[in-house]
Protein backbone atom coordinates (compact mmCIF):
# COMPACT_ATOMS: atom_id res chain seq x y z
CA UNK A 1 0.00 0.00 0.00
CA UNK A 2 3.18 2.30 0.41
CA UNK A 3 4.01 2.53 -2.94
CA UNK A 4 0.48 3.24 -3.91
CA UNK A 5 0.82 6.21 -1.37
CA UNK A 6 3.76 7.18 -2.89
CA UNK A 7 2.82 6.54 -6.92
CA UNK A 8 -0.52 8.78 -5.83
CA UNK A 9 1.14 11.46 -4.52
CA UNK A 10 3.74 11.93 -6.84
CA UNK A 11 0.34 11.69 -9.78
CA UNK A 12 -0.88 14.65 -7.81
CA UNK A 13 1.76 16.85 -7.51
CA UNK A 14 2.63 15.81 -11.22
CA UNK A 15 -0.69 17.50 -12.51
CA UNK A 16 -2.65 19.15 -9.73
CA UNK A 17 -6.85 18.35 -8.94
CA UNK A 18 -7.98 19.48 -12.53
CA UNK A 19 -6.61 16.13 -14.94
CA UNK A 20 -7.37 15.96 -18.21
CA UNK A 21 -7.66 13.63 -20.44
CA UNK A 22 -4.56 12.47 -23.04
CA UNK A 23 -3.87 9.35 -25.09
CA UNK A 24 -2.10 6.79 -22.71
CA UNK A 25 0.32 4.38 -23.86
CA UNK A 26 -1.36 1.99 -26.13
CA UNK A 27 -2.77 -1.25 -24.30
CA UNK A 28 -0.77 -4.54 -25.85
CA UNK A 29 -3.65 -7.20 -26.50
CA UNK A 30 -2.24 -9.12 -28.82
CA UNK A 31 0.76 -12.23 -28.30
CA UNK A 32 3.52 -10.80 -25.77
CA UNK A 33 7.06 -11.12 -26.47
CA UNK A 34 7.43 -13.70 -23.86
CA UNK A 35 4.32 -15.57 -24.38
CA UNK A 36 2.81 -16.16 -21.14
CA UNK A 37 1.29 -12.25 -20.44
CA UNK A 38 0.43 -8.74 -21.41
CA UNK A 39 0.07 -5.62 -19.82
CA UNK A 40 -4.03 -6.10 -19.12
CA UNK A 41 -3.21 -8.74 -17.21
CA UNK A 42 -0.77 -7.14 -14.86
CA UNK A 43 -2.88 -4.13 -14.38
CA UNK A 44 -6.03 -6.45 -13.66
CA UNK A 45 -4.20 -8.63 -10.92
CA UNK A 46 -2.76 -5.56 -9.32
CA UNK A 47 -6.49 -3.62 -9.41
CA UNK A 48 -7.73 -6.77 -9.02
CA UNK A 49 -6.18 -7.81 -5.50
CA UNK A 50 -7.01 -4.63 -3.24
CA UNK A 51 -10.55 -4.89 -5.17
CA UNK A 52 -10.68 -8.41 -3.25
CA UNK A 53 -8.88 -7.04 -0.49
CA UNK A 54 -11.95 -4.69 0.52
CA UNK A 55 -14.18 -7.29 -0.46
CA UNK A 56 -12.65 -9.78 2.26
CA UNK A 57 -13.06 -6.88 4.79
CA UNK A 58 -16.74 -6.78 4.20
CA UNK A 59 -17.02 -10.45 4.23
CA UNK A 60 -15.42 -10.53 7.63
CA UNK A 61 -17.52 -7.94 9.14
CA UNK A 62 -20.35 -9.46 8.27
CA UNK A 63 -19.15 -12.50 9.56
CA UNK A 64 -19.06 -11.37 12.76
CA UNK A 65 -22.23 -8.98 12.69
CA UNK A 66 -25.25 -10.17 10.36
CA UNK A 67 -27.95 -11.54 12.55
CA UNK A 68 -28.96 -14.06 9.71
CA UNK A 69 -26.78 -17.48 9.31
CA UNK A 70 -27.17 -17.46 6.18
CA UNK A 71 -25.37 -14.56 5.34
CA UNK A 72 -22.74 -14.72 7.57
CA UNK A 73 -22.72 -18.40 6.03
CA UNK A 74 -22.33 -16.75 2.22
CA UNK A 75 -19.92 -14.38 4.05
CA UNK A 76 -17.51 -16.93 4.84
CA UNK A 77 -17.57 -18.44 1.34
CA UNK A 78 -17.13 -15.23 -0.04
CA UNK A 79 -14.26 -14.47 1.80
CA UNK A 80 -12.03 -17.94 2.17
CA UNK A 81 -12.62 -17.94 -1.70
CA UNK A 82 -11.04 -14.60 -2.26
CA UNK A 83 -8.63 -15.06 0.25
CA UNK A 84 -7.42 -17.78 -2.13
CA UNK A 85 -7.47 -15.59 -5.35
CA UNK A 86 -5.68 -12.95 -3.99
CA UNK A 87 -2.81 -15.43 -3.11
CA UNK A 88 -3.12 -16.76 -6.86
CA UNK A 89 -3.31 -13.05 -7.69
CA UNK A 90 0.00 -12.25 -5.91
CA UNK A 91 1.69 -15.87 -7.09
CA UNK A 92 1.20 -14.86 -10.58
CA UNK A 93 2.34 -11.65 -10.63
CA UNK A 94 5.24 -12.74 -8.68
CA UNK A 95 5.95 -15.28 -11.16
CA UNK A 96 5.64 -12.94 -13.92
CA UNK A 97 8.18 -10.35 -12.08
CA UNK A 98 6.23 -7.83 -12.01
CA UNK A 99 5.06 -5.76 -8.53
CA UNK A 100 1.89 -6.35 -6.71
CA UNK A 101 1.49 -2.61 -6.71
CA UNK A 102 0.24 -1.04 -9.70
CA UNK A 103 3.26 1.03 -11.50
CA UNK A 104 1.49 4.72 -12.17
CA UNK A 105 3.04 6.44 -15.09
CA UNK A 106 2.58 10.16 -14.26
CA UNK A 107 3.49 10.96 -17.86
CA UNK A 108 -0.46 9.16 -18.64
CA UNK A 109 -2.63 11.41 -17.22
CA UNK A 110 -5.89 10.53 -17.30
CA UNK A 111 -9.54 11.24 -16.60
CA UNK A 112 -10.76 10.52 -13.11
CA UNK A 113 -13.86 9.56 -14.19
CA UNK A 114 -15.02 6.35 -11.66
CA UNK A 115 -13.29 3.14 -10.19
CA UNK A 116 -13.68 -0.45 -9.82
CA UNK A 117 -12.38 -0.75 -5.90
CA UNK A 118 -15.08 0.30 -3.37
CA UNK A 119 -14.60 4.51 -2.23
CA UNK A 120 -12.96 3.84 1.46
CA UNK A 121 -16.15 6.15 2.86
CA UNK A 122 -17.88 2.32 1.65
CA UNK A 123 -16.17 0.57 4.14
CA UNK A 124 -16.03 3.04 6.86
CA UNK A 125 -19.77 2.98 6.70
CA UNK A 126 -19.57 -0.73 7.15
CA UNK A 127 -17.49 -0.48 9.84
CA UNK A 128 -19.61 2.29 11.42
CA UNK A 129 -22.82 -0.15 11.38
CA UNK A 130 -23.13 -2.27 14.83
CA UNK A 131 -24.53 -5.51 15.19
CA UNK A 132 -28.47 -4.92 14.57
CA UNK A 133 -31.32 -4.66 11.75
CA UNK A 134 -29.63 -2.01 10.09
CA UNK A 135 -26.63 -4.03 9.53
CA UNK A 136 -27.83 -6.95 7.56
CA UNK A 137 -28.97 -4.90 5.24
CA UNK A 138 -26.19 -2.50 4.53
CA UNK A 139 -24.02 -5.33 4.17
CA UNK A 140 -25.91 -7.21 1.18
CA UNK A 141 -26.62 -3.60 -0.40
CA UNK A 142 -22.71 -2.69 -0.34
CA UNK A 143 -21.80 -6.01 -1.09
CA UNK A 144 -23.89 -6.13 -4.16
CA UNK A 145 -22.31 -2.24 -5.39
CA UNK A 146 -19.05 -3.75 -4.45
CA UNK A 147 -19.45 -7.10 -6.60
CA UNK A 148 -20.82 -5.60 -9.61
CA UNK A 149 -17.87 -3.49 -9.55
CA UNK A 150 -15.70 -7.06 -9.74
CA UNK A 151 -17.74 -7.87 -12.46
CA UNK A 152 -16.52 -5.02 -14.18
CA UNK A 153 -13.30 -5.21 -14.07
CA UNK A 154 -13.03 -9.13 -15.04
CA UNK A 155 -15.19 -8.27 -17.99
CA UNK A 156 -11.72 -5.84 -18.77
CA UNK A 157 -10.03 -8.74 -18.29
CA UNK A 158 -11.79 -10.91 -20.35
CA UNK A 159 -11.93 -8.28 -23.39
CA UNK A 160 -8.11 -7.81 -23.84
CA UNK A 161 -6.21 -10.20 -21.47
CA UNK A 162 -3.62 -12.49 -22.96
CA UNK A 163 -2.80 -14.92 -19.52
CA UNK A 164 -5.39 -18.40 -19.82
CA UNK A 165 -4.53 -18.40 -16.07
CA UNK A 166 -5.68 -14.79 -15.81
CA UNK A 167 -8.56 -14.90 -18.48
CA UNK A 168 -9.60 -18.04 -16.53
CA UNK A 169 -10.52 -16.21 -13.55
CA UNK A 170 -11.57 -13.35 -14.64
CA UNK A 171 -14.37 -15.84 -16.48
CA UNK A 172 -14.83 -17.23 -12.78
CA UNK A 173 -14.89 -14.08 -11.17
CA UNK A 174 -17.94 -12.77 -13.52
CA UNK A 175 -19.60 -16.28 -13.05
CA UNK A 176 -19.34 -16.18 -9.02
CA UNK A 177 -19.65 -12.45 -8.20
CA UNK A 178 -22.77 -12.67 -10.40
CA UNK A 179 -24.32 -15.18 -8.93
CA UNK A 180 -23.39 -13.65 -5.72
CA UNK A 181 -25.64 -10.60 -5.94
CA UNK A 182 -28.44 -12.93 -7.25
CA UNK A 183 -28.04 -14.29 -3.69
CA UNK A 184 -28.00 -11.09 -1.57
CA UNK A 185 -30.69 -9.84 -3.70
CA UNK A 186 -32.76 -13.06 -2.67
CA UNK A 187 -31.91 -12.27 1.12
CA UNK A 188 -32.90 -8.42 0.90
CA UNK B 1 -12.19 3.10 -20.75
CA UNK B 2 -8.82 1.45 -20.78
CA UNK B 3 -7.75 -0.95 -17.77
CA UNK B 4 -4.71 1.62 -17.80
CA UNK B 5 -6.94 4.58 -16.87
CA UNK B 6 -8.97 2.50 -14.74
CA UNK B 7 -5.96 1.77 -12.73
CA UNK B 8 -5.11 5.50 -12.31
CA UNK B 9 -8.46 6.61 -11.75
CA UNK B 10 -8.80 3.37 -9.21
CA UNK B 11 -5.52 3.64 -7.21
CA UNK B 12 -5.94 7.49 -7.04
CA UNK B 13 -9.20 6.81 -5.80
CA UNK B 14 -8.54 4.34 -2.93
CA UNK B 15 -5.51 6.34 -1.65
CA UNK B 16 -6.90 9.78 -1.92
CA UNK B 17 -9.92 10.00 -0.24
CA UNK B 18 -8.58 9.41 3.38
CA UNK B 19 -6.32 12.45 2.49
CA UNK B 20 -9.45 13.67 2.53
CA UNK B 21 -9.49 15.96 -0.69
CA UNK B 22 -11.93 15.30 -3.34
CA UNK B 23 -11.30 14.00 -6.81
CA UNK B 24 -14.32 14.99 -8.97
CA UNK B 25 -14.75 12.95 -11.51
CA UNK B 26 -13.92 14.63 -14.83
CA UNK B 27 -15.28 12.08 -17.41
CA UNK B 28 -18.45 9.55 -17.23
CA UNK B 29 -17.34 6.32 -16.83
CA UNK B 30 -17.34 3.77 -14.10
CA UNK B 31 -19.20 5.16 -11.31
CA UNK B 32 -23.07 3.41 -11.43
CA UNK B 33 -25.81 2.85 -9.66
CA UNK B 34 -29.73 1.52 -9.61
CA UNK B 35 -32.22 1.14 -6.69
CA UNK B 36 -31.83 -2.25 -5.09
CA UNK B 37 -34.67 -2.09 -2.63
CA UNK B 38 -37.87 -2.22 -3.19
CA UNK B 39 -36.35 -4.14 -6.39
CA UNK B 40 -36.25 -1.60 -9.79
CA UNK B 41 -37.02 -3.61 -12.29
CA UNK B 42 -33.17 -3.46 -13.40
CA UNK B 43 -32.63 -5.46 -9.86
CA UNK B 44 -35.38 -7.75 -10.58
CA UNK B 45 -33.51 -8.55 -13.59
CA UNK B 46 -30.29 -9.37 -12.21
CA UNK B 47 -31.62 -11.79 -9.86
CA UNK B 48 -33.10 -13.07 -12.32
CA UNK B 49 -37.31 -12.95 -10.62
CA UNK B 50 -37.70 -11.63 -14.36
CA UNK B 51 -36.18 -13.02 -17.50
CA UNK B 52 -34.52 -10.28 -19.03
CA UNK B 53 -32.07 -10.11 -21.94
CA UNK B 54 -28.33 -7.84 -21.72
CA UNK B 55 -29.27 -5.66 -18.25
CA UNK B 56 -28.89 -8.58 -16.38
CA UNK B 57 -25.36 -8.40 -16.21
CA UNK B 58 -25.26 -4.91 -15.85
CA UNK B 59 -27.81 -3.00 -14.00
CA UNK B 60 -26.06 -0.62 -12.84
CA UNK B 61 -25.44 1.15 -16.17
CA UNK B 62 -29.09 2.61 -17.29
CA UNK B 63 -27.23 5.39 -17.90
CA UNK B 64 -28.84 8.66 -20.56
CA UNK B 65 -28.97 11.99 -21.41
CA UNK B 66 -30.87 13.77 -19.06
CA UNK B 67 -34.83 14.57 -19.09
CA UNK B 68 -36.09 11.41 -20.35
CA UNK B 69 -39.20 10.07 -18.42
CA UNK B 70 -38.38 5.88 -19.37
CA UNK B 71 -37.30 2.76 -17.85
CA UNK B 72 -34.65 2.55 -19.62
CA UNK B 73 -32.64 6.01 -20.58
CA UNK B 74 -32.76 5.17 -24.07
CA UNK B 75 -30.39 2.59 -24.14
CA UNK B 76 -31.64 0.07 -27.11
CA UNK B 77 -30.44 -3.05 -25.43
CA UNK B 78 -32.37 -2.05 -22.20
CA UNK B 79 -35.39 -1.26 -23.90
CA UNK B 80 -37.14 -3.60 -22.27
CA UNK B 81 -36.84 -2.10 -19.24
CA UNK B 82 -39.65 0.10 -20.68
CA UNK B 83 -41.99 -2.88 -21.54
CA UNK B 84 -44.61 -2.47 -18.86
CA UNK B 85 -46.08 -6.26 -20.43
CA UNK B 86 -43.56 -7.91 -18.83
CA UNK B 87 -44.06 -9.72 -15.32
CA UNK B 88 -42.45 -7.10 -13.06
CA UNK B 89 -42.83 -8.37 -8.97
CA UNK B 90 -44.57 -5.43 -7.28
CA UNK B 91 -43.69 -4.56 -4.13
CA UNK B 92 -46.42 -3.96 -1.54
CA UNK B 93 -45.62 -0.99 0.34
CA UNK B 94 -47.66 2.50 1.91
CA UNK B 95 -47.43 5.79 0.84
CA UNK B 96 -44.24 6.40 2.22
CA UNK B 97 -41.53 4.15 1.14
CA UNK B 98 -37.80 3.86 1.56
CA UNK B 99 -35.62 3.36 -1.88
CA UNK B 100 -32.02 2.54 -1.22
CA UNK B 101 -29.74 2.74 -3.80
CA UNK B 102 -26.73 0.56 -4.73
CA UNK B 103 -23.51 2.09 -6.66
CA UNK B 104 -20.20 0.81 -8.21
CA UNK B 105 -19.17 3.80 -7.33
CA UNK B 106 -20.50 7.66 -6.40
CA UNK B 107 -20.73 10.79 -8.66
CA UNK B 108 -20.42 13.62 -7.84
CA UNK B 109 -24.57 14.80 -8.16
CA UNK B 110 -26.33 17.13 -9.13
CA UNK B 111 -29.85 15.63 -7.58
CA UNK B 112 -31.96 13.01 -7.08
CA UNK B 113 -35.48 12.90 -8.60
CA UNK B 114 -38.54 10.97 -8.14
CA UNK B 115 -41.72 10.52 -10.34
CA UNK B 116 -45.56 9.23 -9.85
CA UNK B 117 -46.26 9.87 -13.70
CA UNK B 118 -45.42 13.74 -14.38
CA UNK B 119 -45.47 14.48 -10.89
CA UNK B 120 -42.32 14.88 -9.26
CA UNK B 121 -42.72 13.82 -5.79
CA UNK B 122 -39.24 14.35 -4.21
CA UNK B 123 -36.21 16.04 -5.25
CA UNK B 124 -32.97 15.68 -3.28
CA UNK B 125 -30.34 18.32 -4.26
CA UNK B 126 -26.55 17.23 -3.74
CA UNK B 127 -25.13 20.58 -4.36
CA UNK B 128 -22.25 18.21 -7.40
CA UNK B 129 -21.19 16.50 -3.93
CA UNK B 130 -20.91 12.59 -3.87
CA UNK B 131 -24.32 10.89 -2.11
CA UNK B 132 -23.29 9.37 1.12
CA UNK B 133 -22.40 5.93 0.88
CA UNK B 134 -25.57 4.26 1.85
CA UNK B 135 -28.09 5.88 0.25
CA UNK B 136 -31.81 5.28 1.15
CA UNK B 137 -34.41 8.44 0.24
CA UNK B 138 -37.76 8.06 2.02
CA UNK B 139 -40.45 9.22 -0.40
CA UNK B 140 -43.85 9.94 0.06
CA UNK B 141 -45.99 9.04 -3.36
CA UNK B 142 -48.90 11.55 -2.64
CA UNK B 143 -52.70 10.40 -3.12
CA UNK B 144 -52.00 7.27 -4.68
CA UNK B 145 -53.36 3.88 -4.52
CA UNK B 146 -53.19 0.49 -6.13
CA UNK B 147 -50.45 -0.09 -9.18
CA UNK B 148 -47.97 2.39 -9.61
CA UNK B 149 -44.79 2.62 -11.21
CA UNK B 150 -41.70 5.19 -9.97
CA UNK B 151 -39.02 6.33 -12.34
CA UNK B 152 -36.09 7.25 -9.63
CA UNK B 153 -33.68 9.39 -11.66
CA UNK B 154 -29.92 9.79 -10.72
CA UNK B 155 -28.90 13.21 -12.57
CA UNK B 156 -25.34 13.12 -11.97
CA UNK B 157 -22.94 16.42 -11.78
CA UNK B 158 -20.42 16.43 -14.09
CA UNK B 159 -21.79 14.71 -16.79
CA UNK B 160 -24.98 15.46 -18.86
CA UNK B 161 -26.31 11.90 -17.68
CA UNK B 162 -28.40 10.88 -15.48
CA UNK B 163 -28.98 6.65 -14.46
CA UNK B 164 -32.74 5.63 -14.76
CA UNK B 165 -34.61 3.04 -12.35
CA UNK B 166 -38.14 2.34 -12.29
CA UNK B 167 -39.78 0.72 -9.59
CA UNK B 168 -43.51 -0.86 -9.92
CA UNK B 169 -45.28 -0.57 -6.18
CA UNK B 170 -48.38 -1.78 -5.17
CA UNK B 171 -49.67 0.92 -2.79
CA UNK B 172 -52.07 0.54 -0.13
CA UNK B 173 -54.14 3.33 1.38
CA UNK B 174 -52.61 4.78 3.91
CA UNK B 175 -49.53 5.19 5.84
CA UNK B 176 -48.53 1.09 6.62
CA UNK B 177 -44.88 0.64 6.94
CA UNK B 178 -42.85 -1.56 4.35
CA UNK B 179 -43.64 -5.19 5.60
CA UNK B 180 -40.32 -6.81 6.60
CA UNK B 181 -38.93 -9.34 4.62
CA UNK B 182 -39.79 -13.00 5.52
CA UNK B 183 -36.66 -14.81 7.27
CA UNK B 184 -35.80 -17.51 5.38
CA UNK B 185 -35.66 -21.26 6.55
CA UNK B 186 -32.80 -22.48 7.88
CA UNK B 187 -31.81 -24.96 5.73
CA UNK B 188 -30.43 -28.17 7.20
CA UNK B 189 -29.00 -30.11 4.43
CA UNK B 190 -28.54 -33.58 4.69
CA UNK B 191 -24.49 -34.87 3.62
CA UNK B 192 -25.10 -35.11 0.33
CA UNK B 193 -23.83 -36.73 -2.60
CA UNK B 194 -23.40 -37.12 -6.50
CA UNK B 195 -22.19 -34.98 -8.96
CA UNK B 196 -21.33 -31.59 -7.82
CA UNK B 197 -23.69 -28.90 -8.94
CA UNK B 198 -24.78 -25.12 -9.11
CA UNK B 199 -27.32 -23.89 -6.75
CA UNK B 200 -27.17 -26.73 -4.94
CA UNK B 201 -26.70 -26.20 -0.52
CA UNK B 202 -23.94 -28.26 1.17
CA UNK B 203 -22.94 -28.60 4.55
CA UNK B 204 -19.29 -29.04 5.93
CA UNK B 205 -18.96 -32.62 5.33
CA UNK B 206 -20.87 -33.32 2.24
CA UNK B 207 -19.03 -35.31 -0.28
CA UNK B 208 -19.62 -34.97 -4.40
CA UNK B 209 -17.86 -35.63 -7.29
CA UNK B 210 -16.56 -33.30 -10.00
CA UNK B 211 -15.21 -34.67 -13.25
CA UNK B 212 -13.88 -38.23 -11.85
CA UNK B 213 -12.20 -36.16 -8.64
CA UNK B 214 -14.22 -36.07 -5.10
CA UNK B 215 -14.27 -33.71 -2.78
CA UNK B 216 -15.33 -33.53 0.86
CA UNK B 217 -16.98 -29.40 2.07
CA UNK B 218 -15.09 -27.81 4.30
CA UNK B 219 -17.87 -24.99 4.38
CA UNK B 220 -21.21 -24.48 4.63
CA UNK B 221 -21.66 -22.96 1.12
CA UNK B 222 -24.83 -23.05 -1.24
CA UNK B 223 -22.58 -23.49 -4.70
CA UNK B 224 -22.23 -21.23 -7.34
CA UNK B 225 -20.61 -21.31 -10.98
CA UNK B 226 -17.24 -19.51 -11.03
CA UNK B 227 -16.41 -22.20 -7.37
CA UNK B 228 -16.58 -25.63 -9.21
CA UNK B 229 -14.37 -27.18 -6.65
CA UNK B 230 -10.99 -27.81 -8.33
CA UNK B 231 -10.83 -23.72 -8.03
CA UNK B 232 -12.06 -23.46 -4.51
CA UNK B 233 -9.69 -25.35 -2.48
CA UNK B 234 -10.94 -23.08 0.34
CA UNK B 235 -14.65 -24.91 0.13
CA UNK B 236 -13.47 -28.37 -1.08
CA UNK B 237 -11.06 -30.67 -0.26
CA UNK B 238 -10.03 -33.54 -2.61
CA UNK B 239 -9.84 -36.62 -0.85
Amino acid sequence: MKLLLIAALFLLAGCGVGITETTGVSMSAGPPPDGTFNDTDVMFLQMAVPQHEQGIEMARLAEKRASRKEIRELATAIRVTQEDEVGQMRAWLTRWDQPIAPDLDPAAHTGHGGMHGTDPAVLQALRDTPRGPDFDKRFLTLLTGHQHGAVELARLEEKDGYSKEARSLAGRIIASRTAEIEQLGAYL
Amino acid sequence: MSLKRKLIMFASAVLIAPLGLVMLPAATANAHGYILTPPSRQAQCAQHTVTCESIQWEPQSVEGPKGLRNCHGNVARFAELSDNSKPWKATSVGRTVNFTWTFTARHATDTFEYFVGNTRVKEVKYNNQQPPATLTHSVNLGAVSGRVRLLAVWNVGDTTNAFYSCVDLQVSGGESPEPAPEPQPEPTPPPVSGTWASGTAYAVGSVVTYNGTTYRALQNHTALPGWEPPSTPALWQAV
